[in-house]
This record gives C-alpha cells, structure tokens and sequence, in this order.
C-alpha cells in the first residue's frame, strides 16, 4: 500500500550518502572492474593466440607428404640402382620369403633396411605414434575395436605375400622391377592388381561412401 | 661390406614410403577407391623414370646385361588378383607393412606382418602343386615388350613416358578439378593428425 510511497521517501537518503561515498569509489570501481574485464580478455586473447600460434607451429613441423611424383621418381631410380649396379631386383616380398624360411639372403637384408629407414623418417618428422588401428579411413567404417581390424590385417597379409611369391614379386619387386625393364609380366600384375583391388575395396567401403 | 648395399638400400626405400605417406590406410585404399591416387601417381612416376633410367644405362653401353623379370601371365594375373585383394582390403603391400609397422602400427607389426609371414608358408606348402600347374600357362620367359614387338626399347620407353606425362596432366586438372576428393592427396596429411590427436586417448 505504501510501496509506491516509500521509495520516493527513502530516496534522498539513499542518494545523500551515494554521492558523498562513491565519488571516490565509483571511478575506482568501474576503473577496476574494466581493468579486471580488459586483463581477463587480454588473458584469454593472449593465451588463445598463443595456442594458434602454437597448433600453427606443430602443423608446420609435421610435413606433409611428399609430393607422390618426386618420391616415386627417387624409388624409380633406386629400382634401376639396384638392377643395374647389383643385379638384383628391389623387392620385399622375397625377402620376407627368406626371412620366413630362415635364410639371410640378399632381399632378406632389405627388410630391416626399410624398417629403419621408415623409422628414421617417421621419428624425424614426428609422425612416429603408437596405434593399435589406422588414424583414418577405418573408424569411420569398422568402428574402434582393433578386433576386426587386426582379423584383416592378418587375412590381408596372408594374401599379398602368397600373392607376390606367386607372381614372382610384390608391388616393388615385380611392378615397379619388372617395369622399368619393359617385362610384359610386370604390367599383367598391375592391371590384375587394380582389377582385384577396386572391387575389394568398393565392397569394403559399403559402395556409396 | 655385402650386407651393408641392400642395408642401405631398404633404408633409402623405407624413407620414400614414409615421405610419400604411403605408410598409411586411408592412402593406399584410396587409390582403389579413386579418392587419393598418391599410390598411382607414385608407381607411375617410379616406373617411367626407371625405365628412362635403364633404357639410357643401356643405350650408353654402361651395362650389358640386365635381370629381366620372366614373364608367367597365369601366375602373374593370379598373384595380382590375390596381392591387389588384401592391399585393398588391408591398406597395405609387402613394402608398406614393413614400413607402417616402423611408425608404430601394432595392427602392422603384429597382425599383417604374421599375415605375410603365414602367406609365405602356405605358398612354401603349396607350391609344389601350384607352381607346375600355373607357370607354364602364358610362359613368354624373359622377354622384354621391345623385344617382343621387335622394336627399340627407346621407342617403348619414349610412348610410356608420354603416356605417363599425358596421364598424369588429366590427373592434375580433370580429375582434381571435377572431384575435391581427389585434389586431398597433398592436404590430406594435415587434418590426419588432428583427427588422430583428438581420436586416440
């Protein structure tokens, strides 16, 4: 009832005291609160620029691959190194052929090689990391359990070494050996390669994806 | 000294399937799926610069024989047919196992390299029944396409190369230009390993 009364008489006392107080205060107040909001802001930007910069600067240290052109003329090369000066074809599958029946043989030595030269690069570039299933392309698909991942792993390795000692090489051994000296063979095992593969892998992929 | 050549010669072979990022999953399915043709750019490019390579070792009179890989199409297209199936299905080939297992994969060392190990010795239990049954069927020996066709191996070298070249400009501007998925093989390494920060706790 007296609600709209009282207010107005209380204020010019409320008012009195206000402006014989907070002329000091007010300006320090506000002057403090804008300079807490600025340095918090401040903080925030600041802290955020720096973790840009530094996801930046992570992202620059991790080099992207190389162009496919320049690392595939070096393996050419390399092909022809190995057959012209050594007589021997670049191959992995016949060494893990010997490794598997317990032989050190010319190829056998490669395989170590190209574990340590994968090591070496990927520990260079930091891209070395432990997973138990491939950072992309097989979650999205399999889900996460390295179950089913692991179960075709070992079916897909049964395969591609039965496969390359069938044919008399793999993908380096034979394509890519068997190429740069023009062997007909080597060019039938690329198309039977792609014939095989895109099917495979349009069944896998579920088609539409 | 012997060990030392293919030594050092697997390591240069396992930094440019490292460099070239062919030591992941996504990279050697995509060739089979046309979503990242990095492994098809890669093979070509090896293929056309060795023969270059070879053809003018041979043309300088630098060598004077040559390993020439026998040619056995039954044996090669069924190789082919069982390799390209778990490189598709697996994401891997003999090389690239055994260089994905060196970046740390588990699912490379353990599984696909004791795939490989356990193919090899189903082929040693199989062989003496498939190799006489498959060899001999389409055995043109070592013999080269020049040599086949009865032409210099300049010629053959000089119509593959510009085949290549002509294949790798379609590549580049047709291929890239209509599907942005196949443009992804020179960005794709920088959203990998976000993806794969955020995805492995």
């Amino acid at each position: 009832m007296t609600c709209t009364g009282e207010p107005e008489a209380d204020a010019p006392v409320a008012v009195a005291p206000a402006p014989a107080a907070p002329p000091t205060m007010r300006p320090g107040d506000v002057a403090l609160a804008i300079a807490v909001l600025a340095g918090g802001a401040g903080a925030v930007a600041y802290v955020r620029a720096n973790e840009r910069r530094r996801r930046a600067r992570r992202l620059a240290a991790t080099p992207v691959d190389a162009v496919p052109y320049v690392a595939g003329a070096g393996l050419g090369l390399l092909a022809a190194v190995s057959l012209l000066a050594f007589h021997h074809p670049l191959g992995i599958a016949g060494g893990i052929a010997s490794i598997a029946a317990g032989t050190w043989t010319w190829g056998a030595a490669i395989v170590p090689g190209v574990f340590a030269g994968a090591l070496i690069s990927a520990v260079a570039a930091g891209r070395w990391r432990l997973r138990t299933i491939p950072e992309a392309g097989w979650r999205e698909r399999f889900g996460p359990r390295p179950a089913l991942r692991w179960a075709v792993a070992f079916a897909g390795g049964v395969l591609i070494q039965y496969g390359a000692e069938l044919a008399g090489g793999c993908t380096s051994g034979l394509a890519v050996s068997g190429g740069v000296v023009l062997a007909p063979g080597a060019f039938v095992f690329m198309a039977a390669m792609f014939a095989a593969g895109i099917p495979t892998a349009r069944a896998m992929a579920g088609r539409g994806a | 000294m012997d060990a030392l050549v293919p030594i050092a010669i697997g390591v240069t072979f396992g930094v440019l399937l490292e460099r070239a990022g062919l030591t992941r999953y996504d990279r050697i399915v995509g060739v089979y799926r046309f979503t990242d043709l990095a492994v098809l750019k890669f093979l070509g490019a090896a293929l056309v610069v060795g023969a270059i390579a070879v053809e003018s070792a041979r043309g300088l009179g630098w060598v004077t024989t040559l390993p020439v890989t026998p040619t056995h199409v039954l044996a090669q297209a069924l190789g082919g047919i069982l390799l390209g199936t778990g490189m598709a299905a697996a994401g891997f080939c003999p090389g690239t196992v055994v260089a994905g297992a060196a970046t740390g994969r588990l699912d490379y060392l353990v599984p696909g390299f004791a795939g490989a190990l356990a193919g090899s010795y189903a082929f040693a239990w199989t062989a003496a029944a498939v190799v006489p049954a498959t060899a001999p069927i389409g055995d043109a020996g070592a013999t080269t396409i020049p040599s086949a066709l009865g032409v210099s191996g300049g010629l053959v070298v000089a119509l593959l190369a510009e085949a290549a070249l002509v294949g790798f400009y379609a590549l580049e501007r047709g291929v890239a230009g209509r599907s942005p998925s196949a443009a992804r093989d020179d960005a794709s390494a920088i959203p990998a390993p976000r993806s794969a920060r955020v995805g492995s706790p």
